[in-house]
Parts: C-alpha cells; sequence; structure tokens
C-alpha cells in the first residue's frame, strides 16, 4: 500500500500536463469596438485625478427609433435553442436614426447586432382627408450594398410609430425579411442604469453549454460573434454593482465568478449603446428596458472610473479563465 | 507541482498568481518571500517522496541522512518563514489569513521536532513528526486539488473556495496522519 502511494505521488508532482494546471488557450472575448486603445499604463497611472461617474450625455441626431427587428417569416423551426425552457427567436434590438428628414431626401443608419449601416432614400408625403399637413411618410430607403446583410427598408413614419419592413439584397442569408415596430426613443447616456432583475434573460445560473464558433461574413471585425463556452454561470452579484458609477476594489471583484465579471464589464458598454456582436450579451442586453443599442464604438466615450474597472474586471476574467476550473491557483 | 512552479522562472512579477498580486509583490520583501517560497517548496516536495520510503532508507542511509538535512534546513530557514510572511498577506481576509499563518507555524514546529528527535535518536517520535511535516508539506497538492474537486463539483465563487481551501488543503491531511499514528500506537 505504502509503495503505490508513493509512486502515485511520484506522478502527480512530476507527470501532470500542463493543460491540467492552466487553461493554455484563455479566451476573453473583447469586441473591436469596446477595446481601449490607450495602454492600461496610463489608465491605471493616472491616480491624481479622481475617477468619478460620468455626466449623462445625448448623440445629436433628427430623430432615433427603437425596437424588436423580427423575423418577418416566424416560424418555430427556426428558432434556437439557448437554454432549458429558453428558445431565441433570432430577433434583434435594431435601432434607427434619421439624421435627414426633407421632402428631398432620407439619410440616416440602423444599429442592430453589432452592425451599423447607412441608409438613404426618399419619401412620399401620404394625406387622409383634408389635412394640410401629411398624416404620414411613405418611406424607402437603401443600404450601400457592400455588406452582405445590407438591404432595403421600407417604411411609414408619423410622430409616434416607425412601422415597415426590410428586405435583404441577397436571398440566400438565413433571414431574408424582417419587420418592425418602432417607437420614439432618445438614448442617453446615464451612469446610474441598472440591470434589472425582473426581465426575462437566459438563464445563465444552470447554463454550461457550450456553444459553437460560427462566424458569418467574410470580414473577420463584421463576423457575429456566436460563440464560446460558457461556465456555469451568473450571481445574484450582477444586480447589486454597478461599474460605472463605482470605482471597483479588488475586494469587490475577488469572489465574482466569470460571468460575472464578463456582465458587469460589458454592461459598461451597454449604458454607452454599444451594439454587441457576441450573441449572449445581445440576447441579455436586448431585454433591459434601458438598452438602446446606438454605437459599434464605444471606446472614446469611457470614462475614466469606467476604464480603470474594466482594468480590473479583464484581469480577474482573464484569472477566472485561465484558474478557475483548474488545478493550478491563480 | 513541477509545471506550477516553472510558470515563475524566470522572475515575472506579472506571472500567474502574481498577476492578482499587484499591490503585495510591490514590497520587495514580499518579492523575496513569494519567490524564495515557491523555488524552495518544489525540492521540499520531491525530496519527502524518497523519505517515504523504507527500501530507500535502508539502503542509502548516508543519502537519507543528507537529505533530511536539506529538506528539514530549507523548511526552516526558508519556505516555513517565508510562508508565514505570504499568509500575512494572503487572499481572502482574515479566514485564509489565519489557516495560512498557523500552517507555516505548524510546518515550522513539526519539522524542527522531528530534527531534534532525530537528534535523540528518538526514531518513533523522528518518524510520527516526520509525517506531520510532510502531511503539511503535501497541502500543496490537497489545496489544489481540493480547489479543483470543489469547482468541479459546486461550482462555488473563487473567494468562498479558496478560504475553503486554504484550511481543509493541510487539515485534512493532518487528521490522516493523526489517525494513522494514533491507529499505529493502539496495535
Amino acid at each position: 500500500m505504502k509503495p503505490l502511494l508513493i509512486i502515485s505521488l511520484f506522478l502527480l508532482v512530476l507527470t501532470s500536463c500542463k493543460d491540467t494546471i492552466v487553461n493554455s488557450n484563455p479566451k476573453v472575448v473583447t469586441e473591436n469596438g469596446t477595446q481601449i486603445t490607450t495602454d492600461s499604463e496610463s489608465v491605471t497611472k493616472n491616480s491624481d485625478v479622481q475617477p468619478i461617474p460620468g455626466e449623462s450625455y445625448t448623440i445629436d441626431q433628427v430623430s432615433t427609433w427603437t425596437g424588436m427587428f423580427n423575423n418577418a417569416d416566424e416560424d418555430v423551426e427556426e428558432m434556437m435553442y439557448v437554454d432549458e425552457g429558453f428558445w431565441w427567436t433570432k430577433n434583434n434590438k435594431i435601432t434607427v436614426v434619421i439624421t435627414k428628414n426633407t421632402d428631398v431626401s432620407i439619410v440616416g443608419y440602423s444599429v442592430v447586432a453589432g452592425n451599423k449601416r447607412p441608409f438613404k432614400g426618399s419619401r412620399t408625403d401620404v394625406y387622409i382627408g383634408e389635412n394640410t399637413e401629411p398624416d404620414y411618410f411613405q418611406i424607402t430607403v437603401e443600404e450601400p450594398g457592400d455588406n452582405k446583410y445590407d438591404g432595403q427598408f421600407t417604411f411609414q413614419l408619423d410622430e409616434n410609430h416607425l412601422d415597415g419592413v426590410w428586405e435583404s439584397y441577397d436571398k440566400s442569408i438565413e433571414i431574408t425579411k424582417r419587420m418592425y415596430e418602432l417607437k420614439p426613443n432618445e438614448f442617453q447616456y446615464n451612469a446610474n442604469n441598472e440591470l434589472d432583475e425582473s426581465t426575462y434573460f437566459v438563464d445563465w445560473n444552470n447554463s454550461k453549454t457550450k456553444y459553437e464558433e460560427v462566424n458569418y461574413g467574410d470580414d473577420e471585425a463584421d463576423a457575429e460573434i456566436e460563440a464560446f463556452s460558457e461556465f456555469a454561470s451568473a450571481t445574484e452579484a450582477i444586480y447589486k454593482i454597478n461599474a460605472s458609477n463605482t470605482l471597483l476594489a479588488k475586494t469587490d471583484v475577488e469572489n465574482l465568478k466569470k460571468s460575472d465579471l464578463r456582465i458587469l464589464r460589458n454592461a459598461i458598454f451597454a449604458r454607452h449603446g454599444y451594439s454587441f456582436k457576441t450573441r449572449v450579451l445581445r440576447v441579455f442586453f436586448d431585454a433591459q428596458d434601458w438598452y438602446v443599442p446606438i454605437s459599434t464604438d464605444v471606446k472614446d466615450k469611457l470614462t475614466l472610473l469606467e476604464k480603470k474597472n474594466i482594468d480590473l474586471l479583464l484581469k480577474y476574467e482573464q484569472n477566472a479563465e485561465e484558474y478557475y476550473d483548474y488545478f493550478g491557483r491563480g | 507541482m513541477v509545471l506550477i512552479t516553472l510558470q515563475y522562472i524566470p522572475i515575472d512579477f506579472k506571472a500567474a498568481f502574481l498577476n492578482l498580486k499587484e499591490e503585495e509583490i510591490a514590497l520587495p520583501y514580499y518579492q523575496w518571500a513569494f519567490f524564495g517560497h515557491v523555488y524552495t517548496s518544489i525540492f521540499v516536495l520531491i525530496i519527502g517522496i524518497f523519505q517515504l520510503s523504507k527500501t530507500f532508507r535502508k539502503q542509502y542511509v548516508r543519502t537519507h541522512r543528507n537529505l533530511g538535512k536539506l529538506y528539514i534546513a530549507l523548511i526552516l530557514c526558508i519556505a516555513a518563514p517565508t510562508g508565514l510572511v505570504m499568509g500575512y498577506h494572503a487572499n481572502g481576509h482574515l479566514i485564509s489569513q489565519a489557516s495560512f499563518i498557523i500552517l507555516s507555524i505548524l510546518w515550522f514546529y513539526f519539522t524542527l521536532n522531528a530534527f531534534l528527535h532525530a537528534k535523540n535518536r528518538n526514531w518513533t517520535a523522528h518518524r510520527n513528526f516526520m509525517w506531520r511535516s510532510y502531511a503539511l508539506t503535501l497541502s500543496a497538492i490537497s489545496l489544489r486539488l481540493f480547489k479543483w474537486i470543489i469547482v468541479s463539483i459546486i461550482e462555488l465563487p473563487p473567494m468562498d473556495t479558496y478560504q475553503i481551501v486554504s484550511w481543509a488543503g493541510w487539515l485534512v491531511n493532518l487528521i490522516i496522519v493523526e489517525s494513522y499514528i494514533f491507529y499505529l500506537r493502539k496495535h
């Protein structure tokens, strides 16, 4: 019995391969539009400046409209299994911004699923009865067509509604027709926006799903990040901590799981209206009432406080990814 | 364990465990303590494997004595005192700090006693204290093993896990060894 003990000890000390002590392929996804360009030195060394929550701000535009961008051919077969009892209908939150609206031209852009695309077109004024003011505009606008997911919007616009359809130019993509009923919704950054516990979202608590990695599109930067493996997951902590209005310390984050850290970090970007390419994050934040996806690049909008928190959260995410479920201690 | 140690060669203040110990590693004495602890503990761990073997002890009496002296010297002079310093700065607040501090003191005490009993040719007592000492040495492995088991089965948050294993990592080993010594005494 004793030689056996000695031999097994010897094996444990010497032969455990590298993969058992550390995840040598840690994967912390930072999307292009969220990577802080300033080297982290300047973020951490800037200690004489007291980090404070950022002021509210908006983005100037003529009008902003938000709502769900729904698959027009609703079909149960098309739905995707996300988690126990949860089917994602592949519908995303969309924001349509109209920057110019005259009788000769309509100009603007749409933001959906991490993709910001310009459009332009024209309008027809529609009168009902004897009104001197048009009751609504009938508008058709086109996207440039140099992206696989470009298409044409056709909608009716009045003071409170923007309703219509979108059809892709390329009929070989998965969903070629979308419908939407958008409401006026001004984007406003507010550092105090909290995650809402009551909203329905993918149950991260029990999910240990391994997603397949699938990239759409030819351009790596435009590819939709659909996938990664998710180790089971978020806790109540994500509703108690706000990384946009509170400077986090080591003691705030050291007991958090990888998914907590990840949601806290990405909630910062969501408050700035970042439109996520990563599907799970999109599904999660689309469910937040205050969330208006309006930008695909929020790097320059981040406050010093937020950058410091991102720095800290990333460090712990990296550590969790490398060591949490591995033999080596981080 | 060798691989865990190799992560820290060459000296890199940002490697692995140290990446989350930014404040501590800025202290010069902590740098000495950490690398002193890591680089000596691995030898202590490996020496102990040979020392346990009866055949080895009988065949190479002189080597057993020399390796034993090295084992004792490394623990008493470097590994245990540096463990005390690191324990004081441990993650996980008072709970794990207390555990690691007690661990390093007991480690020193058991090893010292083992040495003194060997000098007095009190072989049973020497053996018992060496077993206790090596049980604590092995906490380096059991702590990580328990951690891995806990997160694989019940997925506790990281710091809760760490506080649990900071105690379980050496207490379980010590209880096993004490029970075995107790059992031998009875029979």
